[in-house]
């Protein structure tokens, strides 16, 4: 494979499935942090 | 805005995957490299990617604020927003996902008895032979699915595949829809991730892989290649279908719209990369030698666009060691990635129904029933499942569009304050989310559905048959013809779906407004 492809690869691994992962971490804390803040006497 | 169902998804985890099964469908698996491989590898990826952004995601963020918002399927969705003249536009939204339900179930019961006969092949003590060269195995493949397309079997599957995904949606969104996501889509990861790893450990792969990541910056001028990497983004994600709609309408009241609708478009393009990684090298390591892996075996589109899937796949999967299990792997992705979408575009139509005050168990029959019976055309001749593909594929760059337009209606700034930087929201979109929907969407719309109509009249100038003959498989004509119906019929009884889903409701927009006025009197 040629260094060019590599890189171009790489970058498409990075953006969808890194980027996948990443939001997906984001969502899941934030969800977290609601379900914390409800059992801790909000909004019922 | 009280909604007509208490049904809904208990958590944030089963909404995505939902929604994720919705997206990922057999265009993927089946379509995706085809695609890839005719508009050069690497160039295409980029002009794939770009529109993720500036089409998919901003798509699915109105979508599933609608939805959330109006806690209605797409008719009173649209309706709700705007008001009884828009109601229309939120039937020809549903319309086209609906149609498109009757061709796709035929397409689904196609996987599932690719993926019952691998399985049987895998057991089966006298093995069928194999592709001995390039000429003898596709052929067989070939002539093999022709026989059972042309026969009655289509119909069964398509019986059972309406039966299954109707058995989902009849036990409601949280018990039946959420509960299978949950249970599909990471076995669809897991089964794409094991295909991908086995073909990329096969000799020769890398040359598999230097096709798809190869960028060649001239190709990047050629108008094509931007044009079928929209069209690819727009089909695949699901964006503007009405289908992330319809379960934004089940989600919690506190829920948030800008990363969920993020993960939709990550995740769906994320599984047609796991696709692309399991394809390409093994085409590459796999094809015969007098065989051209790219123009022979990925280009080649076959009946009803069915080469690489159906007939190549299987004929590739049987000259490795194990090729059985990975071919039963394949099929069973296929099929698992079709069901999931199928069970969306049934849901849909459920979710309409029951705005209209139906129970779920009746609209969810007459949803099974409507598609059986009006799926059964498309499995009986190809030729109706091609003209059925073509128009309601065109419908779905308007329906995208029309979304794109009633929230300009709305207003796209009051939207984005009151709806999508709402309660629970937790990504805030600034004024430049604007643009999209004012001027992105809608230009990117204006240019595919131009490029689409001066395209199918170049292509009949010279032909036998003219662009405007409405009683032919292509064209520009059957695609006016039977949208312009759609567009027709719900004009005509606007009156009465005013009746059945607004019930005298004040419009959103007209809530809004009066409410300003008075403020400011």
């Amino acid at each position: 494979m040629s260094t060019g492809a590599v890189f171009v690869m790489l970058f498409f691994v990075t953006v969808l499935w890194g980027g996948f992962a990443f939001v997906l971490s984001v969502a899941m804390r934030r969800e977290r942090q609601k379900s914390s803040e409800l059992d801790g006497g909000g909004e019922p | 805005m009280k909604g007509s169902s208490t049904d809904g998804f208990s958590s944030r985890w089963g909404l995505i995957l939902a929604s994720l099964g919705m997206a990922i469908g057999t265009g993927n698996i089946w379509r995706f490299p085809r695609i890839v491989a005719q508009n050069g590898g690497g160039s295409f990826l980029i002009t794939w990617i770009i529109f993720l952004f500036t089409w998919s995601i901003p798509l699915i963020v109105l979508e599933f604020t609608m939805g959330k918002s109006a806690r209605k399927g797409t008719v009173g969705a649209l309706g709700r927003l705007n008001g009884r003249n828009w109601l229309w536009m939120g039937v020809f939204v549903g319309s086209c996902a609906i149609f498109i339900f009757f061709y796709y179930s035929v397409v689904t019961g196609w996987c599932f008895r690719f993926a019952l006969h691998s399985i049987g092949d895998l057991f089966s003590a006298e093995p069928p032979p194999l592709a001995s060269s390039a000429q003898n195995g596709p052929q067989e493949a070939q002539e093999a699915f022709l026989a059972f397309t042309s026969g009655w079997s289509p119909v069964c599957y398509l019986l059972v595949a309406v039966g299954l995904g109707g058995l989902v949606v009849a036990r409601g969104v949280a018990k039946g829809v959420e509960l299978v996501s949950k249970i599909l889509v990471p076995m669809l990861f897991v089964i794409l991730l094991i295909a991908a790893i086995r073909s990329l450990t096969l000799p020769g792969a890398s040359k598999g892989l230097e096709y798809l990541f190869h960028v060649d910056l001239a190709a990047l001028t050629n108008h094509e290649i931007w044009i079928q990497g929209l069209t690819q983004s727009a089909w695949s994600t699901g964006a503007g279908w009405g289908l992330v709609l319809t379960y934004a309408s089940y989600m919690r009241k506190r829920e948030d719209v800008v990363l969920n609708s993020v993960l939709t478009g990550l995740g769906n393009n994320s599984a047609s990369l796991l696709v692309a990684f399991a394809i390409f090298p093994a085409v590459f390591a796999l094809a015969p030698a007098d065989v051209d892996p790219v123009n022979d075996i990925l280009m080649n589109s076959g009946p009803a666009a069915t080469g690489i899937s159906f007939i190549w796949i299987p004929v590739l999967f049987k000259s490795m060691p194990f090729g059985g299990v990975f071919s039963v792997l394949f099929f069973l992705a296929l099929s698992v990635a079709a069901l999931s979408s199928l069970i969306a575009m049934i849901q849909l139509g459920v979710r309409v129904l029951e705005d209209a005050g139906m129970t779920r168990i009746r609209a969810t029959l007459i949803i099974v029933g409507a598609g059986f019976a009006l799926g059964l055309p498309s499995a009986l001749s190809a030729d109706v499942l091609s003209n059925q593909d073509w128009v309601w594929s065109v419908g779905l760059l308007f329906s995208g569009l029309f979304m794109a337009v009633a929230v300009i209606r709305f207003g796209a700034r009051r939207f984005r304050e009151k709806f999508i930087n709402s309660d629970g929201n937790d990504f805030s979109l600034g004024s430049w989310f604007e643009l999209f929907t004012v001027f992105l969407i809608p230009i990117q719309g204006i240019v595919l559905i131009l490029w689409w109509t001066i395209g199918s009249i170049r292509d009949d100038a010279g032909g036998e048959e003219s662009w405007w003959n409405p009683i032919r498989n292509y064209g520009l004509s059957t695609c006016l013809l039977q949208l312009g119906l759609v567009v027709a019929v719900a004009w005509i009884f606007q009156g009465a779906l005013e009746r059945i889903f607004l019930r005298g409701e004040k419009s959103i927009r007209e809530s809004l407004d009066e409410g300003e006025r008075e403020r400011v009197a």
